[in-house]
């Protein structure tokens, strides 16, 4: 029941899973939402492998809400793994992280992010963070045609 | 922390020691010119005494030759009045030519001897006449015999005149050996006096340079210790100052985490009391809402305080980068951005001339946003907030920026307490606050090599004033 997924939600806090939901929902916005907890699971899912072997190349999240300090595999390393394929690098990121370190921001923005938000600690602030992201990703935006996706070369 | 005795490297100034090596080389070389002196006066002098001992020796000999060759003549002479022999003349006449010869030379010798030429004076007519009886006897002889020649012989006057001219060449001859006798003693003396002097001037000049030399040693020394221990006190340093630049990455490194960690547990309080709010609504009265508010109330004071703190660490750590800026057109751009906070009220901003210095602008546009927020926060009590801002000079000389306004102010007995961390003048009911900003004001100023003060009134108001300059004359206010 992975396909026709449209924000993949990667991030080991159960808690801002949690609100984050909260706040999609809240705004009509996303009915189908996955959550992985760690990098290894997002890539696992973003490269259809693993226990997500049967979902396609073709049919990639309308955005992926990173959190960048996750177990196993942190969110850098997927961003690096994601950008760095042909098949799923027209993905879109949106980094949604606690940090707001300099080096965090310019390491994602170097890889090629699409955005990169500190997560408000206001819950208001974060709702209507959380708001702009799903309006902007799933309705605002123009998102690749699925052609673009799971080629072997670009 | 007294370690004055440990090598102080600056102990000996430099002029000291170029004063000291110049009067030692001038002694030297005093003693050597002083010895060159001496020893040229007594070679001269001793050039001179060899001179005239020589010529004493020569006056000498020929004087004594003078009287052997008179009395070879006088053998001659005799030999002939005895026998008739015309052979006994040939001594007689080789002598008469070597008489002249040494008259001739001891003229000459003699030169312009005064002692001497006296003698000679006297010699000289005694040889003459000696010479003349002998010519005399000689003739009788050849002319009249045996007899005549006899005769005048026994009338001793031949005798009489050789014995004078001994006795003066005698005394002649002993008064020139004498002088000889002083005049040798005396050259003897003087290179005694020479070697002495030379030996004085060297041993003095050695020995100058022998301590010249050990004190040369013991303060190069001194000064190879002093360095060796600035180098290990540069070590040391360079040592702490490593240290502290971990100790400084750790914190950094600490606090940085320390902000992230934190962000989030606050989030998930406030988040979830809204929601649990939110989703429980009918179920909870008023009373259970004030509870959860100030829950929330809690956690937010905390997030403020972790941004607080997490920016004070940054503006002590972070290298500021300087460049001249403009003050004013830096505060009207703060006034602008804090009257969308300050909308709905009744705000008098009055910004005057303010001047340009060399500043870091981000950190220096921290100052007017912790500055101006506290004027509008204190203010909230005024129907009509009056805050000033405006240029002014310090009492050192330094230019100066006051922030002024007509809000509650403080009590000045606890004025240096304002700029400490988490150190507040008023109770969190009154007004919200972390008791930060104004400490990462005061630590930004520092950092620009200026300060800030404060005088206020308690109910009228507070001006607080900054420079980012050092006083250009002594301490300003403390």
């Amino acid at each position: 029941m992975t396909e026709g997924i449209e924000v993949l939600i990667a991030d080991d806090s159960s808690s801002d899973v949690e609100l984050t939901i909260r706040s999609l929902r809240k705004a009509k916005l996303a009915n189908r939402i996955h959550v992985v907890e760690d990098g290894a699971q997002a890539l696992d899912f973003l490269f259809c492998r693993g226990i997500f072997a049967d979902r396609s190349f073709k049919d990639p999240p309308r955005v992926v809400l990173l959190d960048l300090k996750m177990p196993k595999v942190d969110g850098i390393q997927v961003l690096r793994a994601v950008r760095g394929d042909p098949r799923t690098k027209l993905i879109p990121i949106v980094v949604l992280t606690s940090s707001k370190e300099q080096r965090d921001v310019v390491e994602s923005y170097d890889l090629g992010v699409n955005a990169y938000i500190q997560k408000p600690v206001e819950f208001e602030r974060f709702r209507e963070v959380v708001e702009h992201i799903g309006m902007f990703w799933l309705v605002v935006n123009e998102p690749p045609p699925k052609e673009c996706f799971g080629r072997e070369t670009s | 922390m007294a370690d004055r005795n440990d090598a102080d490297p600056v102990k000996k100034p430099a002029a000291n020691d170029a004063a000291l090596l110049l009067g030692v080389l001038t002694l030297v070389l005093a003693t050597i010119v002083s010895v060159g002196l001496i020893v040229r006066r007594n070679v001269t002098a001793a050039v001179e005494s060899g001179r005239s001992v020589a010529q004493a020796q020569l006056v000498v000999s020929d004087l004594a030759n003078l009287l052997s060759d008179v009395k070879d003549a006088e053998t001659g002479q005799r030999g002939f009045v005895i026998t008739g022999d015309r052979r006994y003349l040939e001594p007689y006449r080789a002598s008469l030519q070597h008489i002249d010869g040494h008259l001739y030379s001891l003229d000459r010798s003699i030169a312009g001897n005064a002692r001497q030429r006296r003698f000679l004076a006297a010699i000289a007519p005694l040889v003459a006449a000696k010479l003349a009886e002998l010519k005399t006897v000689i003739a009788a002889r050849e002319t009249g015999g045996f007899d005549p020649a006899k005769d005048l012989i026994v009338s001793n006057r031949g005798k009489n005149i050789m014995d004078s001219l001994r006795e003066l060449v005698n005394r002649a001859l002993r008064d020139e050996e004498g002088i000889l006798r002083e005049r040798t003693a005396a050259k003897a003396a003087n290179v005694r006096d020479t070697i002495r002097a030379v030996l004085v001037g060297g041993f003095l000049s050695a020995s100058t340079f022998l301590l010249l030399s050990i004190y040369l040693r013991i303060e190069l020394v001194r000064r190879l210790r002093s360095e060796a221990a600035l180098r290990s006190a540069n070590t040391d340093l360079l040592q702490r100052t490593k240290e502290l630049t971990e100790a400084n990455a750790d914190l950094d490194a600490f606090s940085s985490s320390v902000a992230h960690d934190l962000r989030a547990p606050i989030r998930h309080i406030l988040g979830f009391t809204e929601l649990f709010m939110e989703d429980y609504a009918p179920s909870l009265d008023d009373e259970a809402r004030r509870r959860l508010g100030k829950v929330q109330d809690g956690a937010r004071h905390m997030g403020r305080l972790v941004d607080d703190l997490l920016n004070l660490s940054k503006v002590t750590r972070q290298a500021a980068a300087p460049a001249v800026v403009s003050l004013g057109p830096l505060a009207r751009d703060v006034i602008e951005q804090l009257k969308t906070e300050a909308e709905g009220r009744d705000v008098d901003w009055r910004l005057g001339e303010l001047f340009e210095a060399k500043c870091d602008a981000t950190l220096m546009r921290q100052v007017f946003v912790n500055l101006l927020s506290n004027s509008l926060k204190y203010t909230r009590p005024r129907r009509r907030a009056v805050i000033e801002i405006g240029a002014t000079t310090a009492e050192g000389g330094e230019r100066a920026v006051f922030v002024r306004d007509n809000g509650v102010g403080f009590d000045m007995r606890y004025a240096d307490k304002l700029f400490g961390v988490f150190q507040r003048l008023h109770s969190e009911r009154e007004f919200e606050g972390t008791g930060v900003g104004l400490a990462t004001v005061d630590r930004i100023l520092r950092k620009h090599g200026g300060r800030i003060w404060a005088h206020a009134e308690l109910g009228k108001g507070a001006t607080f004033f900054f420079t980012l300059e050092k006083s250009t004359a002594g301490k300003g206010e403390s």
